[in-house]
Formats: C-alpha cells, sequence, structure tokens
C-alpha cells in the first residue's frame, strides 16, 4: 500500500480541499477514518442542495446545521451555497433561513450564492439582513423574492460581485433595485437578468433602474436602466435580443430607454470602456450611433447585428463617432440575422 | 533598469538555481513578502521545495505573469489561460500533492486552489471506500465506531 499523502497534509490544507465539495460530500468523508473524524465541520463554507434535506427529518438537519455553525464559530465563513429545485423541498425553510442569519451576523460570510437549477418558483426565505452585511464580497441570487418595505436602508460596504438573476418584487422594484445598487460603493461587477419583467414600464425613464456606480467594472443586463456615473467600466455587454418570443418586446424599451435618455440630456461619458458586445437591430441604429460617440476609446466591438421586418432608420452620420476614426482596431459583427428579404448590405 | 527586468535566483531544496524576473518571483506572496521587508540579496533558498517542483511552480508563475501583462484581458487570454490551468493540474496524485504543498508554503493562491479543486473533484461522487483506495487511507475505525459515524449525519449517506 502507497503513501497516504493526503491524511498527512495539514488541517488547514484538507479544509480548504473539502470547501470545493459540496456539504454532503465532505460530510462523507467523516468515515474514511479516524483522522477524517471532525475535519468537516471546520470547512469554512456550505454548500447545500434542497435535495439533501428534503428527506430526513427535521430534527436531523436541524442538528447537522446547528452543530455545523457552533463548531465553527470561531473561524470566518467563506461561502454559503444554496442549491434549490424545487422551494418544496426545503423540509423547513425558517431553519435556513437561521442560518443564513447566523452566517451574516456572525460569521462574517463573504460569498453567499443562491442558485436554482429548474427556475420553477420562488423563494422567500432569504432574511433582509443579507441586504446589510458588513462582510459579504459577492452575492449571487436567483428566483428570490426582494424584501417588501421600501424604507428599507442598504448598506453593502464591502460587496464587489453582484449578479441578480429573476429578482422578483412588487410595484416600485426599481427603487428597490436603485437603493441596493447604490448602497453598494465599491462595487465592481454587476449582471442584472430578466429583474424587471413583472412590472415593465412602457414608456419614458419611469420605472427604469438608474444606476450609480462608480467603481464598476463590468455590468451586463437585460433590463431596463438609465446609467448615470460609470467612470470606471472597462466592459460591458448589451443583450437586448433575448430569441425568446415573450421578451424580445421588452429589448425594445430597453433601446427606447437609453435613447431616450440620450435626447433628454448628455448620455454618460465610458471613456474607459474598451471592449462593448452588443446586440442591436436594424431599427435601433441611431441608437448605436449614440453609444459610440460615448465611448471614446472604444477598441473593440462586437456586434450581434439582426435586421428587423420594422421599418429600417437612418443612421445619422453628419457626425461620425470619435472612436471609428481614432482608437478602434476591431469590429465582429455575429449573427448576422435576417428576418425578411436579401438586400442587406454592409458597409465598408 | 526597470524593477520588471531585474532577475532573482530562487533556490531549490537541493541547491539548483533557478533565475526568473522579480515579477514571476513576486507571485510567490513569500517572496513578495521578503522583498518588501528589504531583503535585497538576488538569491532566495527555497528550502522545503525540489528542483522539479520548484520548476513547475515557476512555470505556472511564469504563465501567469505573461497573460496578466498583456493588455485588455480579452475572454481569448481568460480561456487560454483557464486551458493552461486544466492542463497543468493534471499530473499524477504525488506530484499534485507536493505542488499544493508548495502552493502553501510559498503562498501562490493561484495554484493552491487548482490543486485543491483537483483533489476535490477526484473526491466528489465517490463512495468512502473508493476514495480510502485512491489515497490509499487506511480505515482505522472498528466497524461499530464506522456506524456510528455514519449514523451522526445519516443523510448525507443516502444514495
Amino acid at each position: 500500500m502507497g503513501y497516504d499523502r493526503i491524511s498527512a497534509l495539514p488541517d488547514c490544507l484538507i479544509t480548504q480541499i473539502l470547501l470545493w465539495l459540496p456539504t454532503r460530500d465532505s460530510i462523507k468523508t467523516s468515515v474514511l477514518s479516524t483522522r477524517w473524524r471532525n475535519l468537516w465541520l471546520d470547512v469554512p463554507g456550505l454548500d447545500l442542495h434542497s435535495n439533501d434535506l428534503d428527506c430526513f427529518s427535521k430534527a436531523a438537519t436541524n442538528n447537522f446545521g446547528n452543530c455545523f455553525l457552533k463548531v465553527n464559530h470561531q473561524t470566518r465563513l467563506q461561502k454559503f451555497k444554496i442549491n434549490y429545485d424545487n422551494y418544496n423541498s426545503f423540509g423547513n425553510p425558517s431553519q435556513i433561513r437561521e442560518w443564513i442569519v447566523t452566517a451574516v451576523d456572525h460569521r462574517g460570510i463573504q460569498h453567499l450564492d443562491a442558485e436554482d437549477q429548474s427556475a420553477k418558483c420562488y423563494i422567500c426565505f432569504l432574511p433582509v439582513n443579507i441586504y446589510n452585511s458588513k462582510t459579504l464580497v459577492s452575492l449571487k441570487l436567483q428566483h428570490v423574492v426582494a424584501p417588501k418595505n421600501p424604507e428599507y436602508v442598504f448598506s453593502l460596504p464591502c460587496l464587489k460581485i453582484m449578479h441578480l438573476k429573476k429578482v422578483r418584487y412588487g410595484k416600485g422594484g426599481h427603487l428597490f433595485m436603485e437603493k441596493l445598487i447604490s448602497g453598494c460603493h465599491v462595487l465592481e461587477e454587476l449582471n442584472l437578468i430578466f429583474c424587471l419583467i413583472f412590472h415593465p414600464v412602457r414608456s419614458g425613464t419611469e420605472g427604469s433602474v438608474k444606476i450609480d456606480a462608480p467603481r464598476l467594472k463590468y455590468m451586463s443586463f437585460s433590463d431596463m436602466i438609465v446609467v448615470k456615473n460609470l467612470n470606471s467600466l472597462l466592459k460591458i455587454d448589451i443583450d437586448t435580443d433575448f430569441n425568446i418570443k415573450p421578451l424580445i418586446l421588452l429589448s425594445e424599451p430597453t433601446l427606447e430607454v437609453l435613447y431616450h435618455y440620450s435626447k433628454l440630456g448628455p448620455f454618460p461619458k465610458f471613456q474607459n470602456l474598451s471592449h462593448l458586445q452588443a446586440a442591436f437591430s436594424s431599427s435601433s441604429l441611431p441608437l448605436l450611433s449614440v453609444f459610440l460617440e460615448s465611448c471614446s476609446n472604444l477598441k473593440s466591438l462586437v456586434l450581434d447585428f439582426s435586421v428587423s421586418t420594422e421599418p429600417e432608420q437612418k443612421m445619422d452620420l453628419t457626425k461620425v463617432p470619435q472612436c471609428l476614426i481614432s482608437t478602434l482596431e476591431r469590429v465582429e459583427i455575429n449573427k448576422l440575422n435576417m428576418w425578411e428579404g436579401p438586400g442587406m448590405k454592409l458597409a465598408t | 533598469m526597470s524593477e520588471s527586468n531585474k532577475k532573482i535566483s530562487l533556490i531549490s531544496s537541493e541547491g539548483e538555481a533557478f533565475e526568473v524576473s522579480e515579477a514571476v518571483a513576486r507571485e510567490f506572496e513569500i517572496v513578495a513578502h521578503m522583498l518588501e521587508d528589504g531583503c535585497s540579496g538576488s538569491s532566495i533558498p527555497i528550502t522545503t521545495v525540489d528542483s522539479n517542483i520548484l520548476g513547475k511552480v515557476i512555470e505556472y508563475c511564469t504563465k501567469h505573469v505573461e497573460v496578466g501583462n498583456v493588455e485588455g484581458n480579452s475572454e481569448k487570454a481568460e480561456k487560454d489561460l483557464e486551458e493552461f490551468d486544466k492542463r497543468f493540474i493534471a499530473v499524477e496524485m504525488n506530484t499534485l500533492f507536493s505542488l499544493i504543498l508548495a502552493a502553501n508554503y510559498l503562498n501562490v493562491k493561484g495554484l493552491l486552489n487548482i490543486g485543491c479543486q483537483k483533489v476535490a473533484d477526484t473526491i466528489k461522487d465517490m463512495k468512502p471506500e473508493e476514495v480510502r483506495s485512491i489515497f490509499n487511507i487506511e480505515n482505522d475505525y472498528t466497524p461499530a465506531e464506522e456506524e456510528v459515524v455514519r449514523k451522526e449525519n445519516e443523510w448525507a449517506f443516502q444514495p
């Protein structure tokens, strides 16, 4: 029999290894040998799946969670990840809620990630104190219900990464989003996907989210937003064409909001932006020109371009965007979708 | 001469010298701290790491410094680096553990992470018996003791 190198590692390295495993697999290592008996309890993170806990009695899961959070109470919890297929399969949501409260309030959690596999339902067991964490660095939420109280104060002083996908909130949801974003002073990466689909506003900038995040470096979104203060932006992905029928309608309002905004006042300048990838249709060409004008240092431009059936609008090229002349090095046009007619011509 | 052109020699446990740029040496956090503490010598002994492993750690750091220096972190560069990491860490178990220990000692966080992740990927979805045999872990529980441990968190052992 060869040498057992893994058991000879110091505890801190074994727990680093176990941190990469779902908690269920980490617990299973307790039977390997007496050396492994309690190592899983020192892992600085939890990674649970809804299926893990549904088949077992409340008492047993309570015992597990309380035991884990108690034993671990000295060390900081690096991550807490919950995967769920089905809200109902969490036998005891209030229990998980309590664990998260403990993780946020007492264990200095840094990464919280609640994601779904099959997206059938919304979870509402997340406690509001996650929006006031002094330690969270990344927050990834999917299919969760936002807190209802509009008076709530958001403050996430360490948060750098925020991904929100299909977060549901009631009327005035854009205010929730705005308050949340402006409560994250060091935010560097923001990803918003389908967050406003339940209360889309049809015209104007009312109801769209105003983003004020001076340190933001990476942003992607597929919602109606209005940008205000994005001086640090390096990379942006805009997807306004989802190829999902009911949502195509939403791509237009997003563009409209941006276009509308450009007419109302000075369009924000993206001076640091060097890469832009965007989906544009031929009917939104005027916006493209507006956008390019504000990116004075653009180096590469990738367009997922589609020719729409709607009447084409003339692109006003009397004012050639500066970046086209000076900095632009590479242009890529993908997915040249033509919905009708072969009359597409590309200017060079 | 700019800082980044300065050369530093890292000396392995066998006494073999590896000459690297200061930028690469600084990827070893332990070395970066030494330099900041005013250690001006141009050769630094790494007594706990042998030549084979030290050479590999330097290869890893060199690649990551190179990619980091390219302007505008393009998606392609990121993908290349991911591919590099994947190939780099596909080594036999003994080397893998030596790399983890070296990365931990030298404080090269990226390498420590991919090393730990690689071991975790091996453990994942395996039965305890299989894990024991892969890593040569001797089961020193009595059957009765093992049963008690299993019972404690029975749900985790459900298929």
